[in-house]
């Protein structure tokens, strides 16, 4: 389902902001980190879609006039099925992951980011460590403008640079989230 | 370039074979690099997936051309991994059981053929997705029975004995008429299709002699290229009834309950049981519940059933019948279970000309696979799946013993049992795990393993297994010394000489490659 977070569709365009080089983002509501992510790219100007608690009906329902342009570069914050689902989706029409992160809580209360991608990691490990409670607002803003310089992870991703953080975890985050880009 | 290689297939040879299958379907079909053998690995592997890594893939898009690859196949003794989707998750998805197999990806055969409203069956090849098929008889007043997670292809899903929700939820059961492509390169079909212009082949199931329909179901005899399937006519109402029940002693009366019901057709379509732990996965994250590397310890499992609101079990079962059916039906299955201390009872109802609604599982998704997240992620799972008789007593004696190995395993033990026609129930104990976890793999492996003997031990056998369990499986069906796969192998040899397809599909090796038995199953050629 198209999600209206942010009240405007992407033909409306950004409003004064550095605009999303990606074409939707992913959104599943339950989680706040998620909902934080999602808005910011969307205030970028990338459409918003809720997972609505089934990435295989997203992609084979909301995302076919999306899909229909041809290769599209989508993002999300999601668990780590939804990337699963959504990866193997994609990688049958040829397009790839191009970053994954993984935001882990799980046995305790701050978070470690474990950032993969092929491309210097310096912009986003730094918006990492220094972020607070918005810290996946600040990540997608810099991965909004960053990803036209992602490889492809591939089979053999590169190892992943881990940021220890005295980020304290949201009560809804479910232990583990990833973010993720793909094209 | 790391290769892979067929085991016993000298280099040039295999080249030679890569060549021949280019000029048969054209080079960009034909996968050898590092990145695609891996995009037809394992995802889910419970340990190391490199054990089941195919030497490439090729994909044909015709029948014509799967002969020309089964005729450079048989001069280079390349072995060959047919799937449809290769989406079978938890049983290994389009991997190989043999390390070094060629896959045979059926994914380009993707047309359906027919659909006769008149007598609701549809004609598949094999790479129709049950999202293809969905799509494709919207509008029609047909409904198809749906699995769980929908980007499987129908034929792969039915040749596997996978299962849906209708009544045509026992989807081998729904095969009618198949088309076969022999090791040889011959195509036959079986029931009727064997008569020239017969217009009965997707009607009438036994045709004359044998019935080989089953034969080529979870099987390595053939390749299946068309196949018939028996559709629902959309039904006047429908009903789902969920039942839940609160104590972990009631799994026998509630299955003693079910088999009458079952047996006379008041419950007229497949049902699942569940169990406390399947309920709990509710909350979504392991992480949430309970921190420990152990099994779920059962107070935190009741203290979350209790807040959740939910008993220990619960069976959920839909029925089809025209309201006022629908109406005696229900008033017959209260009676039943108002028997039961604690039974609760909630209903959906649906009629004709009303918007379909989730609860009725008419729609197609993948939701479901969310449940390989309960430790995080990455995640994977397999499953443990024991056929039982549907006796409470059995019933019970099974699940005790399945729950007690994964409590030592550390392992939670997550249970669907399935009621397959009226006399029988699957369960599927899913074996869920972080798949990068290579201790909790290694766990859940012994597990395997320690189930499929005990439960030989006990006269159990399993209905499917993931390809690193195949020869496992096999094992437990032991009768006078293996005389099935005994059989089995004398008409793998007669049909496929050369051993090229699938070699140990189900635990059936062919005599050239019969040392590649896993030690477990290994027994004298």
């Amino acid at each position: 389902m198209a999600a209206s977070l942010t009240g405007r569709s992407r033909s409306e365009g950004p409003r004064g902001q550095a605009t999303s080089l990606l074409d939707a983002v992913i959104l599943d509501a339950r989680y706040g980190d998620s909902r934080d992510f999602a808005v910011e790219l969307g205030r970028q100007g990338a459409e918003v879609l809720s997972t609505g608690g089934d990435c295989g009906a997203l992609w084979y329902r909301d995302m076919q006039p999306l899909l229909a342009r041809g290769r599209i570069r989508f993002a999300g914050m999601t668990p780590d099925c939804d990337l699963f689902i959504l990866g193997t989706l994609a990688a049958a029409r040829g397009m790839r992951v191009r970053y994954r992160a993984e935001h882990d809580c799980r046995g305790c209360r701050t978070l470690t980011h474990k950032v993969q991608l092929r491309a210097a990691a310096c912009d986003l490990a730094t918006v990492l460590e220094h972020s607070s409670a918005q810290w996946s607002a600040g990540l997608a803003r810099t991965l909004g403008v960053g990803v036209a310089g992602y490889d492809a992870l591939g089979h053999r991703p590169p190892p992943p640079l881990v940021i220890r953080t005295a980020t304290v975890r949201r009560a809804d985050h479910p232990g583990l989230l990833v973010s993720w880009v793909i094209g | 370039m790391r290769r892979v290689l067929p085991p016993g297939v000298p280099e040039p040879d295999f080249d030679l074979a890569l060549q021949a299958f280019a000029a048969v379907v054209g080079r960009q079909w034909v996968f050898t690099t590092e990145e695609d053998r891996h995009s037809y690995m394992d995802p889910m592997s419970v340990g190391d997936p490199a054990e089941h890594e195919p030497s490439g893939a090729v994909a044909p898009q015709s029948v014509e051309e799967i002969q020309g690859i089964l005729k450079a196949a048989n001069q280079y003794r390349i072995p060959l991994w047919p799937v449809s989707m290769g989406k079978n998750f938890a049983y290994g998805t389009a991997a190989p059981r043999m390390r070094g197999t060629m896959v045979l990806d059926l994914k380009r055969l993707n047309r359906v053929l027919e659909v006769n409203a008149e007598l609701a069956y549809a004609v598949v090849e094999p790479g129709v997705s049950f999202f293809d098929l969905h799509r494709h008889l919207q509008g029609r007043k047909l409904w198809m029975s749906g699995p769980s997670h929908s980007w499987g292809s129908v034929m792969g899903n039915a040749l596997e004995h996978g299962v849906g929700y209708t009544l045509y939820g026992v989807h081998a059961e729904a095969i009618c008429g198949m088309e076969v492509l022999l090791a040889n390169g011959e195509i036959f079909r079986t029931g009727m299709g064997a008569v020239d212009g017969s217009r009965e082949w997707q009607t009438y199931k036994q045709g004359y002699g044998p019935i080989w329909d089953g034969a080529f179901t979870q099987a390595n005899f053939g390749i299946v290229t068309k196949m018939g399937i028996w559709l629902m006519p959309e039904p006047e109402g429908m009903a789902s009834v969920t039942i839940s029940l609160p104590n972990e002693e009631d799994l026998a009366v509630l299955v003693d309950t079910l088999r009458p019901l079952r047996l006379n057709d008041t419950i007229n379509s497949t049902y699942t049981i569940a169990n406390g732990v399947r309920h709990v996965f509710r909350v979504g994250s392991r992480d949430r519940l309970y921190q420990g590397r152990d099994h779920l310890p059962k107070q935190v499992i009741a203290d979350q059933l209790k807040k959740q609101g939910d008993g220990w079990w619960s069976v959920t079962f839909n029925l089809f019948d025209r309201p006022e059916g629908l109406d005696i039906r229900l008033r017959v299955i209260r009676e039943a279970f108002d028997r039961i201390p604690g039974s609760r009872m909630v209903i959906e109802r649906w009629r004709q000309g009303e918007p379909l609604a989730a609860w009725m599982r008419q729609d197609v998704g993948l939701g479901p696979l969310g449940v390989i997240d309960w430790h995080g992620g990455p995640g994977g799972h397999t499953d443990f799946g024991p056929v039982m008789a549907a006796v409470g007593s059995r019933v019970r004696e099974v699940y005790d013993l399945v729950y007690r190995r994964f409590v030592e395993h550390g392992i939670d033990c997550f249970v669907g049992m399935f009621g397959l026609g009226s006399r029988s129930i699957v369960m599927v104990a899913d074996l869920i795990y972080n798949k990068n976890d290579e201790e909790m793999t290694g766990r859940a492996r012994a597990l395997f393993r320690t189930l499929t003997r005990d439960a030989a031990r006990i006269g159990v056998g399993i209905y499917r297994a993931h390809i690193s369990f195949m020869d496992d499986g096999a094992d437990m069906y032991r009768h006078n010394d293996h005389a099935l796969m005994r059989f089995n192998e004398r008409i793998k040899d007669c049909l496929d000489p050369n051993g090229i397809l699938a070699p140990g599909k189900q635990g059936i090796w062919p005599k050239s490659l019969r040392t590649q038995r896993s030690p477990r199953g290994r027994r004298e050629p």
